[in-house]
């Protein structure tokens, strides 16, 4: 009976202590939200205190992340009457996209956000409580300036800017010079270099392309090589099927790793780093962590034959900085100056360090690697760039497009299966 | 034992029933619409289309397979999972030496993330790195691509089924424990011992438990997702694939949320069969000492 | 503890030593299946995320914790808040989910009232449901309830989702106690609370604790919720920490490593503590007699 009164009691402890816990949490969240709103009476300007939440992807290891902690330090010392909340969420496993959905389903968008362009843009503007930022760079020409004016133009929709550009990507051929050297092979500037590389480093037990078949990259160079800038715009096109076709080329010739249908992009890119592979086609992302390899060099890919899109690269703006429309106007100018700052050449500067290109014009800081420095000139010699094909098309017919990839590269459908599928997914999606 | 007073079932049923229709049935009648409709990335247009989604589900060579996979997942369930750890907890019930360290070690595997666990089988797995290379390396035996068409499923069910016996193990032996210690001691006077002693006393006592470890077992397998994802992402062309990791796929990567309704839906028919079935199989009346 | 183990194996002769020995090879052979793992966790987080796939399963060339550190450097994230927080949301989760739970099984298994099946189906149901399916639906409610950016918006979802699994189990527990103490303290006058409190809650304590450390472990867990609800990283717990270590364009394998061995230690003291109370419930079990 001892026992039975102890646990009783304790029993009964436990359960008054579940309450008081969760009353503890109700309130400590509300308190949260009133300290934040009270009126500061020391800020120098405006003399009013405000809260600015921002939501970017900047977030965990996220290689910008030192970069963006630091811009947001500066920018809250200059402006003490602006508390910044940092909501930045990471953007894998899908959690920053359904952040930024829930909160724009429920009307609880951040001030400013640091979000995807293309067909997210459209979720945005839906809710009609973003800003167009025509009127902003108007009034401030000098500020405009500093974006180029061609990227402004690629990220609009429906003809308005929603979202500012800034950190672009671009893709490219990274190949190990060093084992490509040792075969005697020539650099994979021609399709001929390069289907030659191909059959030579697969006869020697070296992988020839590092990639995973179920990440988009060497499709998306192989049908920009194949139909050129306007053709990739056709979305799902059946010109696009000899390049699909060069796919399974590659595969029955052992281009890809063997596991290449559930490898994954790590794992690929660590065959490639590893010097088990000799080439990778991939983003600009990857070459920060390559760069310390000076034997890795960086070419467009190459003309395929009858093809329409010579020395032109897979490139573009897939994030942006979007701003909340806000009736208070302290509140609008403090997000204003928020991106603004975001934006300035010293502060872009520290980012492009980092890696990447920019819409913005940047400050040097004299510590980018000479592989970034190759690939931003890659960049700058190419005769015109693309948006990857999953910035305009459904993500649903994309997905799907994808995983067709495999079926094709194991010969369990044809180009034009894998095409037509995708098309009557992105036709109703339409819809 | 039998109350009746009303007033307090409906006191006491009353804060779950709330919670319980708030975030679950509410949504799920929502669900059941939504798979009525088109409906893209949230957005804020639904269009009623009818029956097309479950026409579309029917047509769906890969639901064919995902659902393949996910009975199958649901028999490795009930027998490997609840089995293995009903096995394990008695075996372990019947030690005296290291009874508390193997209680605490095979709880390990629950608390790894699935994450790890799909990381450590993917590298196992893997063709240039992998552990099951390496092996047939030393072996001198030729190197295999493991995750092929016919075999990804059985190899990715391995890490899904080995990490939850655990989770049946603890859930067995806190019902050992309730077993009086009296029954065994008159039993043994009947001179009844050991493997007996499991068939004859332990089981048969433990016959809720085990029907309520049925139903876990398949809303568990309902759930699976982490770990497919991580070793082969439902490939190569869709061979591993389960309805949840379909779901998933459709809802977050597809953003077609009308279709992921769709899946959701006949998921919990399937599910409701299967516990109804397994409900009947296991009659379900309950022994008391 | 040793109650049940005592009376097994008092059988005379080599076959009992040969059946010992059986025994304890199947469960040492598992322990092995269970450990291996952990240690590769923990060994792996001591490596580079390039090593843990070129070098998935030797000793690190060097030992270095450079992995935790970086762990520290993560933007805004402060790792004893994290656990605090775990701590608030993830207790608030188990201590909801046993009161209303508890109540809810009591009438479950005392009372008889008509469409009490039905309330069997609302679980199953429930449970069957997979949470992340109803994601957005739920944050639509909580924002309707206004209590968004606090810390109900992820521990009232996450008491209904779990509402289920603790009364399926502790129903079964409960209807196979006898109803002997009670019919006594209803001859004696006692109110139907002062039985609930007083003489069925005390003999559930192992079922209280075994279901409340698997809650405990799912709601620690839990990644997508905290992340989408709570959007201040003050707020949000530590598992979170695992979301971080991989971005778009790939995973810090090392860094991953680091966060589970760091999150999993209080798993792992917990799942002990709950345990012994299981056997402490034992001992109680074999007093009722």
């Amino acid at each position: 009976m001892q026992i039975r009164k102890a646990s009783r009691k304790m029993t009964v402890s436990l359960l008054l202590a579940a309450l008081a816990g969760g009353l503890l949490a109700g309130c400590g969240g509300n308190k949260d939200n009133a300290a934040s709103s009270t009126q500061g009476a020391s800020s120098p300007n405006s003399g009013k205190q405000v809260k600015l939440r921002v939501a970017t992807s900047f977030a965990g290891s996220d290689p910008w992340v030192s970069a963006w902690t630091d811009a947001v330090q500066s920018f809250q010392a200059a402006n003490p009457n602006i508390a910044i909340v940092d909501e930045s969420t990471p953007v894998n496993q899908e959690a920053l996209r359904t952040k930024v959905k829930a909160d724009a389903a429920t009307g609880n968008l951040a001030d400013v956000l640091f979000y995807f362009n293309g067909s997210e843009t459209k979720i945005l503007q839906e809710t009609n409580e973003i800003v167009s930022w025509e009127d902003e760079l108007a009034k401030d020409p000098e500020w405009a300036s500093t974006f180029n004016a061609a990227i402004l133009d690629k990220v609009k929709y429906e003809d308005k800017q929603y979202s500012l550009p800034y950190i672009g990507f671009y893709e490219g051929l990274f190949w190990n010079k060093e084992l490509f050297d040792k075969h005697q092979l020539e650099a994979p500037t021609t399709f001929e270099a390069f289907m030659k590389a191909v059959d030579t480093l697969a006869a020697n037990d070296i992988i020839p392309i590092a990639t995973s078949l179920t990440t988009p990259y060497i499709q998306e160079a192989l049908v920009l090589s194949q139909v050129g800038p306007e053709g990739q715009k056709l979305a799902y096109d059946p010109s696009w099927a000899p390049a699909l076709n060069l796919i399974k080329e590659l595969s029955d010739r052992n281009a890809f790793p063997r596991d290449a249908l559930t490898l994954d992009d790590d794992k690929a890119q660590a065959l490639f780093s590893g010097g088990k592979a000799a080439m990778m086609f991939n983003g600009s992302w990857t070459a920060v962590g390559l760069s310390s390899n000076p034997a890795i060099q960086i070419t467009p890919f190459p003309l395929v034959p009858g093809g329409k899109g010579e020395n032109m690269i897979v490139s573009g703006f897939g994030s942006g900085w979007y701003m909340k429309k806000n009736d208070d106007q302290a509140q609008y100018d403090a997000a204003l100056s928020f991106v603004k700052y975001m934006t300035s050449p010293d502060v872009a500067g520290k980012f492009a360090a980092v890696g990447g290109t920019y819409a913005v014009k940047t400050t040097d800081t004299g510590t980018t690697a000479p592989l970034l420095t190759a690939g931003n000139e890659m960049v700058a010699q190419a005769k015109d760039f693309v948006m990857p094909i999953d910035s305009f098309v459904s993500r649903e017919s994309y997905t799907d497009f994808l995983k067709g990839l495999g079926y094709l590269a194991y010969g369990k459908k044809t180009a034009e299966e894998v095409l037509a599928q995708a098309k009557k997914l992105s036709d109703r999606n339409q819809g | 034992m039998n109350f009746k007073d009303k007033r307090y079932i409906v006191l006491f049923l009353s804060p779950t029933v709330i919670l319980l229709f708030a975030f679950l049935l509410y949504p799920l009648i929502q669900s059941v619409y939504y798979s009525f409709t088109d409906w893209y990335n949230f957005s804020n247009k639904k269009t009623f289309i009818g029956l097309d989604n479950y026409r579309q589900l029917v047509q769906d060579p890969v639901v064919g397979i995902a659902l393949r996979n996910t009975l199958i997942l649901i028999v490795g369930a009930i027998v490997l999972q609840a089995g293995g750890g009903l096995a394990l907890a008695l075996l372990t019930a019947s030690v005296k030496r290291g009874f508390k360290f193997f209680r605490t070690v095979y709880f390990f595997p629950i608390v790894i993330s699935g994450t790890a666990i799909g990381l450590m089988f993917s590298i196992i797995y893997n063709y240039d790195y992998g552990l099951l290379n390496a092996i047939m390396r030393a072996l001198g035996l030729p190197e295999q691509v493991w995750l092929t068409e016919h075999s990804s499923i059985y190899l990715v069910l391995i890490p899904i089924l080995w990490q939850y016996v655990g989770f049946y193990f603890v859930i067995f032996l806190t019902g050992i424990s309730k077993i009086p210690e009296d029954i065994y001691e008159s039993a043994q006077l009947d001179g009844i011992t050991g493997i007996q002693k499991a068939f004859k006393i332990t089981i048969p006592l433990l016959r809720d438990v085990i029907a309520s470890c049925l139903t876990l077992a398949t809303a568990g397998a309902l759930k699976v997702f982490d770990v497919v994802y991580i070793v082969t992402k439902g490939g190569p062309m869709n061979s591993s694939e389960l309805l949840s990791t379909y779901m998933y796929d459709k809802a977050f990567n597809g953003q077609n949320a009308g279709y992921a309704s769709t899946i959701v839906i006949a998921m919990m028919l399937l599910g409701i069969l299967i516990t109804v079935l397994l409900n009947k199989a296991v009659k379900k009346d309950t022994i008391s000492y | 503890m040793s109650t049940v183990a005592e009376n097994i194996g008092q059988r005379r002769g080599p076959g009992r030593y040969a059946g010992r020995t059986v025994v304890y090879a199947v469960l040492i052979a598992w322990a092995c299946t269970t450990i291996v793992p952990l240690l590769w966790v923990l060994l792996s987080s001591l490596k580079s995320s390039d090593e843990i796939l070129t070098n998935a399963f030797g000793l690190p060339d060097t030992f270095s914790f450079v992995n935790y550190v970086k762990l520290n450097e993560y933007g805004n994230l402060n790792i004893l808040r994290g656990f605090a927080n775990s701590l608030l949301i993830s207790g608030s989760v188990v201590l909801g989910v046993a009161f209303f739970g508890g109540l809810a099984s009591f009438v479950l298994s005392r009372f008889q009232f008509r469409g009490k099946s039905l309330f069997n189906v609302l679980f199953v149901v429930c449970m069957l449901l997979p949470q992340f399916a109803v994601i957005i639906p739920n944050f639509m409610i909580i924002k309707e309830l206004h209590l968004n950016g606090t810390y109900w918006s992820v521990i009232l979802p996450q008491i209904a989702g779990n509402l289920s699994f603790a009364i399926l189990m502790m129903t079964g527990f409960m209807a196979a106690l006898p109803g002997e103490l009670e019919e006594a303290a209803v001859v004696d006058g006692a109110s139907i609370w002062k039985i609930f409190w007083r003489i069925l809650l005390p003999l559930c304590v192992p079922i209280f604790a075994t279901v409340s450390i698997m809650i405990f472990l799912w709601s620690y867990n839990e990644l997508l919720m905290p992340l989408v609800y709570l959007p201040v990283r003050d707020m949000q717990p530590i598992s979170v920490l695992l979301s971080l270590v991989s971005n778009a364009y790939g995973t810090d394998y090392g860094a991953m490593m680091a966060a589970i061995a760091i999150s999993i230690a209080p798993l792992l003291v917990l799942y002990m503590i709950s345990q012994e109370t299981v056997i402490k419930g034992l001992t109680a079990g074999a007093v009722k007699g």
